[in-house]
């Protein structure tokens, strides 16, 4: 006797009860529901802060200035400006390891144009910084060496910016002023979004550091000419993050000058290492959440159990009747656990698609961001069929175990 | 031909701190195509013996020979197997699954034998016509009289084209009338050839067969044959 036929018994024998049916499935339907949503916000919530945290750009090694001394109190973070460009230089010689080593100067400022005018990071940077950060040009152009070099007074401005003080018009091409000093907007941003910590990346202004140097911070008398706040190192490939910041933290602590015992006078956050760190733990959460819904599946199980014993004993005058009519007692056990694993399979189907409006709605309603993973998806559906199996297999067998002659005479 | 040879056998049922001899060294030997009524008081073993003649019990002691298989030597699935393809049950109450059609219900040995849905539908509805039910297939046994469930069961055991169909009080759940047509189809089709052996304590309804058999306390004591 063919699976496809008791396949077709089983329906028959679920659509004779189809209110209980319905009900015995509820809990199946609840539980792979619950999975998949809650799975989905935590996938979500995963995808969004990794995401974040790619935009920053990838394989990307940042060195900032560390806290300084000063009898014993710290400052701060990057309160003493210890990088300079020849630091800068010294990581781009490591060829083998690392492609890009891009040094930025950071201030703030008033950029004016016209009657707007707008406060904002002003950000001192080469070219490379651009391909360090994975960051393309929304209109425009991008500046060269050229005009880095000569202090250029130009600039490139981020989407806030540009929102801010050219709302109506592209900005390209116009004069404005940023700390009294004019410059000319070349380009303009594609946006990045929040970074993980909220901040608007594209609050932003970028100009050649060489400008920045001279002109923007030329009056500051704690700017020296080779000074960088942040140097923005681009390696290789991904696996070799941790190789590659090993290596700059030796070249920076002799550029430095820093015997052995002494502490870093900067900091190297390898943003590789603080994704992987992120993920695993939302990670570890997400699988929290989907074991708290898994309870509700073992339950729905627990249900179909308790309605397959009900059906068996219901049943066993007809399972007497089959058994002299021919069937062995695999044919018997088959039918019941068939029956049971349809009853969990339609449920996990309906579970699946109820999860994903939940998600839906969620995500709609209370503004997380979802994401419906194929795996959990499958993972819910084979699950369900093991629940049929694994909560049908001992009334089926019990069902099986009848003596025919007893289970004819049952009344 | 010898279609059934019991020898020596007995049956002992273990109820409680008592073992009860439901028959006891029965010697019977039934030839292809009789007709065959077993009759007795209740308690006599005639149950038991239908029991051990459809493969649904193993005997105790001795030896059980059907259509040349060694039955008391064979285990349950091969006995499933026997009792699909060379048996043909008859039950006092029908015994028809409820919600469900006479074609699909004279079908269901036929599923037990591996047989698709098209080779089903055909030799099930043979099998209803020649039990007079060609215009009833579709009906569910609720919606049929017990005259027509039990015409019912009857193509059910005949689907599979059984050495022997066993009746077990046929028309123990139907009027006189009734069972009167019952009997008569059972005489009609051991008259094509079909063995039958059939329980009853009624004298009219063994009066049909050919053979009378008695049970009284586990033994045979009158086996009568019409001429």
């Amino acid at each position: 006797m063919n699976i496809s036929l008791t396949f077709i018994i089983a329906l028959k024998a679920l659509r004779v009860n189809a209110l209980r049916s319905v009900l015995t499935m509820l809990g199946v339907i609840i539980g792979v529901a619950a999975v998949i949503a809650l799975v989905s916000i935590g996938t979500g919530a995963q995808d969004k802060i990794v995401g974040q945290i790619e935009a920053l750009g990838s394989n990307l090694l940042i060195i900032v200035n560390a806290s300084s001394r000063d009898s014993g109190a710290r400052m701060g973070a990057g309160s003493k400006l210890s990088l300079t460009t020849e630091d800068v230089d010294a990581i781009a010689n490591e060829k083998q390891l690392i492609t890009i080593a891009s040094p930025t100067i950071h201030t703030k400022g008033q950029v004016i144009s016209g009657n707007f005018n707008w406060s904002t990071d002003i950000i001192g940077a080469n070219k490379s910084f651009f391909i360090a950060r994975d960051w393309s040009i929304a209109e425009g152009r991008f500046f060269n060496e050229l005009e880095n070099n000569s202090s250029a007074k130009i600039g490139i401005l981020g989407k806030t910016v540009v929102d801010n003080i050219s709302p109506n018009n592209s900005p390209v091409g116009t004069l404005i002023r940023v700390n009294r000093v004019p410059i000319k907007v070349i380009g303009a941003l594609e946006p990045k979004g929040q970074s993980a910590d909220g901040k608007d990346q594209d609050d932003i202004i970028i100009i050649p550091m060489q400008t920045v140097q001279k002109r923007i911070l030329g009056s500051n008398k704690r700017a020296r000419p080779n000074m960088v706040h942040v140097i923005w190192v681009k390696v290789i490939n991904s696996s070799r993050m941790s190789e590659a910041e090993e290596r700059i933290k030796e070249i920076l602590r002799k550029q430095h000058k820093i015997r052995p015992g002494k502490e870093d006078d900067f900091k190297i956050h390898n943003l590789e290492e603080i994704r992987n760190t992120v993920s695993q733990s939302i990670g570890v959460f997400t699988l929290l959440l989907g074991a708290v819904a898994s309870i509700a599946l073992v339950v729905g199980g627990i249900g179909i159990m308790n309605i397959m014993l009900v059906s068996v004993t219901e049943r066993t005058k007809e399972i007497g009747l089959r058994m002299a009519l021919g069937a062995k007692r695999k044919d018997i056990l088959m039918q019941f656990i068939i029956e049971s694993i349809t009853l969990s399979l339609i449920g996990g189907f309906i579970g699946i698609i109820f999860g994903m409006i939940v998600s839906y709605l969620i995500s709609k309603t209370a503004g997380w961001p979802t994401t419906i993973d194929i795996n959990s998806i499958i993972i819910a559906f084979f699950f369900s069929a093991a629940i049929g199996i694994i909560f049908g297999a001992y009334p089926a067998r019990k069902a099986s175990l009848l003596d025919p002659i007893d289970a004819l005479r049952f009344e | 031909m010898e279609l059934i040879k019991l020898s020596n056998l007995s049956k002992t049922y273990q109820i409680g701190q008592n073992e009860v001899e439901a028959l006891k060294n029965v010697d019977l030997k039934i030839q292809d195509g009789e007709f065959v009524a077993i009759m007795g008081p209740s308690g006599s073993g005639k149950s038991t013996l239908m029991n051990l003649l459809g493969c649904l019990d193993k005997p105790s002691k001795g030896e059980y020979v059907l259509d040349q298989n060694i039955i008391s030597e064979l285990d349950s699935n091969k006995l499933a197997e026997i009792r699909n393809k060379k048996i043909g049950f008859v039950f006092q109450n029908f015994n028809l699954l409820a919600r469900t059609t006479a074609i699909e219900n004279v079908e269901i040995p036929l599923i037990y034998s591996g047989l698709n849905f098209k080779e089903r539908e055909l030799k099930a509805k043979k099998k209803l016509d020649l039990v007079g039910l060609k215009d009833r297939i579709d009906h569910k046994p609720n919606q049929l009289s017990g005259g027509q469930q039990q015409r019912v069961a009857i193509a059910r055991a005949l689907v599979n084209e059984p050495v022997v169909v066993l009746a077990d009080e046929p028309t123990g759940a139907l009027d006189s009338k009734t069972g009167e047509e019952i009997m008569s189809i059972f005489q009609r089709l051991n008259k094509s050839g079909i063995t039958i052996i059939l329980v009853t304590h009624e004298i009219d309804v063994a009066s049909h067969a050919k053979r009378v058999i008695t049970f009284k306390d586990g033994v045979i004591i009158e086996d009568k044959k019409k001429n």
